[in-house]
Formats: structure tokens, C-alpha cells, sequence
């Protein structure tokens, strides 16, 4: 069984941003990917909502050692994580 | 017995309302319902000041409302009861032990003369030209005269028994209440820096996989800094015909909440570094509602006016709260004004449109759904508290209360 193709970084950002935007945070206009999510509203209990999406969002399972506040700072340092957990599993 | 001004309810706004009157002059009575003051931010357990500090910029935290706002606050701090500001990104809020702001209020009503305080009382009925008030206390009733009335009860109780014009947002937009608990014997590391968005993944995994119920989804833990203490605030979904003034879905959103609050205790305790030891020390004497009637005033704080930043020439107050949506328990959505600048808070919107001598302060003054998301906090409860509490006392005494005459007359009893 072949495991389907790792998403680039771009597209990883892009989506991520989206179910952002759609169902966590009322980010600010401009914001993007290189954007500080804690400024924009990142709590503890987003932060929830956060993993959950990308657990079940994408497949991948982020360990408790990921799970520091450098890792949740943007959306492109979460879609690394994603991409290395996505490697990982592939 | 007669009084020139009666404060209904002595939660942040009330009891700004009725210090701030009984100091301008008036004789005043403050009606509590429980046996503290300090509103949410003694029995809802709710353990921030927010909305007292401007929105952070270079330089350090900048009083948003001078006056009792800023002294309320800055006692708090001499007491012992907050070890001060913290910043939490483009805001500052003033963290405090809610023990403390039940005992800083009855200092300070203690002090200002003119003005009796009845805790344990309930307002149960008010005359139509609202010259009357009827309290109950444990089966007895009272009757008092009064020539000017604030509602700072967070519901709009007098609204709702005056029959005044009020709008409540319907049921699906409401803000979610939140259930708020204490834990002690906590480990001080267990829930410092990275550890607390360990716990939130933690509790999300849990939630996913059928450990903890759905409704823990969203707890967040503070540590207080006192001796291995952490506060846990749940928001809460309620019936989905929500409605904060029906004493069945109060009671329902109660139970949640302990319930809830039990489950997660019990997960900390068994799963959770550092938690190993820890107990629930205290539960709420009551759910934290954000927010259920709004007044019609005469002026109605418009989303657009929070957004923009909007100036009034009646400003009694300024809000400086971003709009903080909590229309689910998913957590919160912050909209911060567009230029950075914040709304004025108008008198007109602490004046109900149809009683002339009904004032509203806090978190059910005229505004939209949106705009109350961010007047609510305690730190602008305070501050609309003080400008409605002088408003009705220079009405109720016959010296103006037009906004001119709340601006001097703070500035007078600053001096002072």
C-alpha cells in the first residue's frame, strides 16, 4: 500500500491557515503564515481546538515533547511540525 | 426608609455605583444578593481584572479609566490581594484573589459614609415609576423609597421587573458562561510555560478518545503563585435554548459544571505531572454568567463604534477590552479595534430610554452583542459603575448629571 504524497510546506501553510481563520481565531487583516498566533489570540484553550485539527485534520499525532510554545508561535512552525510528523509516518 | 440613590447589585459595577454616589453626597443603598461583594469576580471565582489597563503598547500598563477604576485597583495591590499587572499579548490584566476583592469592597463601603450596605437581600418587585423598591430577605420584606435607581445586577433585574425595554441575544449567540474551580497541592512546575499547553493537549486528546467528557474541552488551568494553587475556568454550553435568567438552565449549568469539574479534577490527578496530590479547594458560589439582558438606552454602543474606536461628547468611561467572543466553549475570539484606539462609553448609554431615573452599569448597558463583549470586563464594569453611581446621585440631589457635571464631580472627589 502506498502512503499518498506529502504536501509541500505552502500548501500545508495554506490550509492550516484556513481552519485557522475559520475555526479558531478571528485573526487580524495581513495576518499570515509567519504571523504571531499568540498575539492573535492563541490561548491555552485554542491551543485545544488546535491540536485536535491538526490530529484529525492531517493524520499525524503530535507528541507531548512537540508541544512547547515555540511549535504553536506561527502557522508555518506548525506546518513544519506537520510536515516532519507527516515524514515520520511515511 | 428613604434613599436618594439605590444600587441594585454590588458586583464591580455596583459597587463602584454606590461607593462613588454615597462619596458625591447622596444617601445610597447598595442591595447584594449574596453575602459578599465582588460580583463574578468573588463568587464566580473569576480571577482577572480586565479592561483596566489600555491596550499594551511600548511603554508599561497605562490606566484606561483614572478614578475608581485605577484605585480600586491600585488598593488591591497594597492589600496583597493582586501582585499586579500581567501582560498577555497586545493586553494587560490585573490577576487577583478573589478573596481579596470581597474584602477590599467592604472596606471601602465601610468607609464612604452615607451608604448602607444589605448583603443577603434580593429585589422582588419595584413600583412603575420606579420610586419604590421591595426587597426580600429570608421570607421578610422591605420597602424602600428612592429617587434614583442603578441597575448593576448583571441581568438587568430591574429591567426585567420594571418592565423596561431590554434586547437579550438569542440563544446561539449568547457568551457561554464559565464554571471557574480551585485546585490546591499542585506541583509549582506542572503547570508553568510549556507544561500548561501540555495539559491542553492532554485534555483535547482525552476529550477525543472518550476519557473526559466533551465538556472539558476548553479548561484552562492559572496558577495563582499560592502555595500550589490553580485556578480552572470550564466554559459551558447550557441547553441549547439557553437563557441565563431561567432558574432551571442556572441550575443545569451548575451541575455541569461541578460535574465537569469533578471529571477533570479526578483526570489531573491520575494522568497529570505534578498533580498527583492535588484536590478541589473551592468551588463557585455561583456559575460566571457574561452576559443576558442589555438595556434600551438612549444611546446604544454600536459594534462599528468599538471597531472604530468612536468618540462621544458624553464619554463618561472608555472600553478598552478587545470585543472577546465566546459564543462556543471553543475557546475565545478576539476582535480588536481597527486602529488601535478605544470606544468612549457615552452617559447616554447608562440611561434608560424610558425611565428617567433608571441608570444601568456593567455588563448590561446599552450596547449591541458585540460591543457588550468587550464592556463587560470588571475593570470597565468599574468605570461605568462610577459614572452611572455619580450620574444618579447629582440627579437624585438635584445638582445636574449630565456628563459634564459625572467628569467634575469625579474630578472633585479625586481631589478630595
Amino acid at each position: 500500500m502506498c502512503s499518498p504524497p506529502i504536501p509541500d510546506l505552502a500548501s500545508l501553510e495554506e490550509r492550516i491557515l484556513a481552519a485557522i481563520r475559520e475555526r479558531i481565531l478571528e485573526v487580524p487583516a495581513g495576518f499570515n503564515a509567519g504571523s504571531d498566533l499568540y498575539a492573535a489570540g492563541l490561548d491555552s484553550m485554542a491551543l485545544m481546538q488546535l491540536v485536535l485539527l491538526l490530529e484529525e485534520g492531517f493524520g499525524v499525532v503530535v507528541p507531548d515533547s512537540d508541544i512547547c510554545r515555540a511549535n504553536f508561535q506561527s502557522v508555518r512552525q506548525l506546518a513544519h511540525l506537520v510536515r516532519e510528523r507527516l515524514t515520520l509516518v511515511a | 426608609m428613604g434613599v436618594d440613590v439605590l444600587v441594585a447589585g454590588g458586583g464591580p459595577a455596583g459597587l463602584a455605583a454606590a461607593i462613588s454616589s454615597a462619596r458625591s453626597g447622596a444617601r445610597t443603598l447598595l442591595v447584594e444578593r449574596h453575602g459578599a461583594l465582588g460580583g463574578m469576580g468573588t463568587a464566580a471565582l473569576v480571577h482577572s481584572f480586565c479592561g483596566l489597563y489600555e491596550l499594551a503598547g511600548d511603554s508599561g500598563p497605562q490606566w484606561a479609566n483614572p478614578g475608581f477604576a485605577s484605585e480600586f485597583a491600585t488598593r488591591l495591590i497594597a492589600g496583597g490581594g493582586s501582585a499586579g499587572p500581567q501582560r498577555m499579548g497586545r493586553v494587560w490584566v490585573l490577576p487577583h484573589q478573589p478573596a481579596a476583592c470581597a474584602w477590599l469592597a467592604d472596606e471601602m463601603v465601610g468607609a464612604a459614609g452615607n451608604l448602607e450596605m444589605l448583603l443577603h437581600s434580593e429585589i422582588i418587585a419595584v413600583s412603575p415609576d420606579l420610586t419604590a423598591v421591595e426587597l426580600v430577605t429570608r421570607g421578610v420584606r422591605r420597602r424602600v423609597a428612592a429617587r434614583s435607581v442603578v441597575d448593576a445586577s448583571g441581568d438587568g433585574e430591574i429591567l426585567g421587573l420594571a418592565g423596561a425595554a431590554f434586547d437579550q441575544a438569542p440563544p446561539e449567540h449568547l457568551q457561554r458562561p464559565a464554571f471557574i474551580f480551585g485546585l490546591q497541592g499542585v506541583e509549582e512546575s506542572a503547570w508553568q510555560d510549556d507544561e500548561r499547553l501540555k495539559i491542553a493537549a492532554r485534555i483535547a486528546r482525552a476529550v477525543a478518545g472518550g476519557g473526559l467528557p466533551a465538556g472539558a474541552l476548553g479548561a484552562s488551568l492559572r496558577g495563582t503563585g499560592r502555595g500550589g494553587e490553580v485556578y480552572v475556568t470550564i466554559d459551558l454550553t447550557g441547553p441549547s435554548d439557553y437563557d441565563p435568567t431561567r432558574a432551571a438552565d442556572l441550575t443545569a449549568l451548575e451541575v455541569e459544571g461541578r460535574s465537569l469539574a469533578w471529571s477533570l479534577a479526578e483526570f489531573f490527578r491520575t494522568s497529570t505531572p505534578g498533580f498527583s496530590t492535588s484536590t478541589i479547594s473551592v468551588f463557585p458560589a455561583r456559575v460566571g454568567i457574561r452576559e443576558s439582558r442589555r438595556v434600551v438606552g438612549r444611546y446604544r454602543l454600536e459594534t462599528a463604534d468599538v471597531e472604530k474606536g468612536a468618540q462621544f461628547p458624553d464619554a463618561v468611561a472608555r472600553a478598552t477590552w478587545p470585543m472577546e467572543l465566546r459564543e462556543s466553549n471553543r475557546g475565545p475570539r478576539l476582535r480588536f479595534p481597527l486602529h488601535g484606539q478605544p470606544a468612549d462609553i457615552p452617559l447616554r448609554s447608562l440611561r434608560a430610554r424610558d425611565h428617567k431615573t433608571l441608570f444601568v452599569a456593567g455588563r448590561c448597558l446599552s450596547c449591541s452583542h458585540e460591543a457588550q463583549a468587550s464592556v463587560r470586563v470588571m475593570g470597565t464594569c468599574l468605570a461605568t459603575g462610577e459614572a452611572a453611581g455619580l450620574a444618579a446621585a447629582l440627579q437624585a440631589t438635584g445638582r445636574g448629571g449630565e456628563a459634564s457635571d459625572v467628569l467634575s464631580e469625579r474630578a472633585r472627589i479625586r481631589r478630595s
